[in-house]
């Protein structure tokens, strides 16, 4: 039997008991044979030692061992059937059960305690070890998705990087065939090389888009914030964009002060480029394009309107909830837009801004959004300090 | 005819290295291509080209170390560097070790040759260090720096330059044509003590640019090569 099992009161009850009533029996049926030098008491010993060792705690030991010494002199010590308690040796009976009882319950407590320990430290040992191989196992699962995900990025990357070289190549030799004019190959066929060399411009602005959106979801690829004097920005996006669509006219309107905002300026300005791209394409208008920056308290507020046909419902309600633009494309007229927008959303975030976007009463789309100046104190401004030259 | 300007294209990608030959053999030149560095830099020494169109990717040696042979068996030779939008980095460090221009890809062919035209035009007559004297008066469309006055005139009209927005005209003047490097332009007129804050010659610039009241969507006399430098435009590009 398990000795650290523990049971109920009524068990250990039962089980002394049952264990005097053997030892009753057992020295009743031994009584016949040895006569008044009978073995009782050792036998009840025997029956105190098993009870000690087989119940909780010192009660029921004790209470054996009271009881046992009752019953060896009411039963088995002449007189039999009545209590005698002159005889001698009697009080060392009493006394030496008692102590075996007492030390085999505190032996057998001491041991039940140990095994206790020995159990928990086991079942610890358990624990532990689950949760240790549950934390390795989350960690490989943790490293896993890390590593997929820095392959997923790295791939994007690659691919972006290869398509690019490829699509200068189509868009350049498509160049030298409508540079060469008319002589070359015929009307339509011209047209055609436009549209490739157009398509391949198009394909050129994606792939860079796909690079910028991977380069903010590689957690490792932070911002390359640095100050920026906002009108090179500005200048170099439309720039840019007139480069691409030389037939579109741009203004653009800046403060006579010299707006200095800290940014990742490749990523700025792809939304600049975006925003125009957008407005070119999707506008239907012939009037220029309006991009403007001014000063709105410590932040710079920039814009890019047209005066178009005005941007759709589900669009401004896409981005006043600062949702990923998401075009329903029934045709291809608005191919792109959709990528182009979620792309400047995302850039912007990454900036801690964002893009909104409306209809003015006067017509047309305007797109907007703030940037952080930088801190006053590092304004170099104009050189006041210096002497005037020519005097 | 005079003879052909010889142009040795170094490029490890046939397609793009194909349909630059082409814009240019279109233009009247002659040209020669290489697609690894030892092919170019051979080529290099044995035809002594007028310019070199150098992509700084190649398979089997780094472009800026055939750019640092090239430049220096044969300095007088333009060398335009071919590299990738997001590298300003290595343009700045290609143009501080003495490539003439840069163009990025992608690009278009108007404005590769453009570069090109540009490059050849300034070929040999303009090298980083100015042996202009002090006696000169610049002038181009519209805008006269008289350097020994210290005058800036618009269109006739004076306007009023700061010691350091002149300099800074000034050296622009003297490279015309060229893209000059905020390190590099720092270090001629604020000399060594200042290095990495290319901040003050941005505002510099940008104060500069009002003045002459330039629109930065479509300048009229200084050009922006973001994250690289300024560079005073061609009277070709005005």
């Amino acid at each position: 039997m398990n000795i650290n099992k523990s049971h109920g009161a009524a068990v250990d009850f039962v089980i002394t008991v049952t264990l005097l009533f053997i030892a009753y029996l057992l020295s009743g049926w031994l009584l016949p044979f040895t006569g008044a030098e009978n073995n009782s008491a050792l036998v009840f010993d025997l029956a105190v030692v098993l009870i000690s060792l087989l119940t909780e705690g010192y009660i029921y030991g004790i209470l054996a061992s009271v009881i046992s010494t009752v019953c060896i002199n009411y039963y088995f010590m002449v007189p039999y059937q009545e209590f005698n308690l002159t005889s001698t040796g009697y009080p060392v009976a009493i006394v030496s059960m008692l102590t075996i009882a007492l030390i085999v319950c505190t032996l057998t407590a001491r041991i039940k305690q140990h095994a206790r320990i020995a159990v928990e430290r086991e079942k610890k040992t358990k624990e532990l070890y689950e949760i240790n191989s549950k934390l390795e196992k989350e960690k490989s699962v943790m490293e896993l998705e890390a590593a997929k995900a820095a392959i997923r990025s790295n791939i994007l990357m690659a691919v972006s990087h290869d398509l690019r070289t490829p699509l200068t190549a189509i868009s350049g030799s498509a160049s030298v065939i409508l540079d060469q004019g008319p002589s070359g190959c015929s009307d339509e066929n011209l047209k055609l090389v436009k549209d490739i060399k157009e398509d391949a411009e198009w394909l050129t602005i994606m792939v860079e888009n796909i690079l910028s959106v991977t380069k903010l979801k590689d957690r490792d690829m932070s911002l390359t914030m640095k100050t920026e004097i906002l009108d090179e920005i500005l200048g170099n996006s439309i720039q840019k964009t007139k480069k691409r669509f030389p037939d579109c006219s741009i203004e653009l309107f800046m403060p006579e002060e010299i707006l200095i905002v800290p940014m990742d300026s490749l990523l700025i300005q792809q939304v600049l480029l975006n925003l125009m791209e957008n407005a070119i394409r999707h506008s239907a208008s012939s009037k220029p394009l309006e991009v403007s920056a001014s000063r709105a308290g410590d932040q710079t507020l920039i814009a890019v309107r047209d005066y178009g046909k005005g941007l759709p419902k589900e669009i401004l309600r896409q981005i006043s909830e600062q949702k990923p633009v998401v075009v329903d494309r029934k045709g291809d007229s608005y191919r792109g837009m959709g990528i182009g927008l979620s792309v400047c959303q995302s850039i912007l975030r990454a900036h801690g801004s964002c893009l909104y976007a409306e209809n003015p009463e006067d017509g047309g789309a305007r797109f907007y959004f703030y940037l952080n100046l930088e801190k006053e104190e590092s304004l170099y401004g104009s050189e006041a300090e210096n002497f005037d030259c020519g005097r | 005819m005079a003879v052909k300007q010889k142009i040795l294209i170094v490029e490890d990608d046939k397609t793009i290295g194909h349909f630059m030959a082409r814009a240019l053999e279109e233009s009247g030149y002659q040209v020669i291509t290489a697609e690894s560095a030892r092919e170019a830099k051979m080529l290099f020494l044995s035809y002594c080209p007028s310019l070199v169109l150098l992509d700084l990717g190649l398979p089997d040696e780094d472009g800026i170390i055939v750019l640092e042979h090239m430049k220096k068996w044969h300095e007088e030779i333009p060398v335009l560097v071919v590299s990738a939008r997001e590298r300003e980095a290595e343009k700045v460090r290609a143009l501080d070790m003495g490539a003439d221009d840069y163009v990025t890809k992608p690009f278009g062919i108007s404005e590769l040759m453009a570069r090109v035209r540009t490059a050849l035009r300034h070929a040999g007559n303009l090298k980083r260090e100015p042996e202009n004297l002090e006696n000169e008066v610049f002038s181009q469309n519209g805008l006269v720096l008289d350097v020994p006055h210290h005058k800036v005139t618009l269109d006739g009209n004076d306007i009023h330059f700061t010691v350091h927005e002149f300099k800074i005209l000034e050296l622009l003047f003297r490279h015309k044509g060229r893209v000059l490097t905020y390190s590099w332009m720092l270090k001629q007129i604020w000399g060594n003590y200042m290095t990495s804050d290319n901040q003050i010659l941005r505002v510099n610039m940008a104060n500069i640019r009002r003045k002459l009241k330039e629109n930065p969507a479509q300048p009229r006399f200084i050009q922006t090569e973001l994250g690289v430098g300024y560079r005073l435009m061609d009277d070709e590009e005005g």
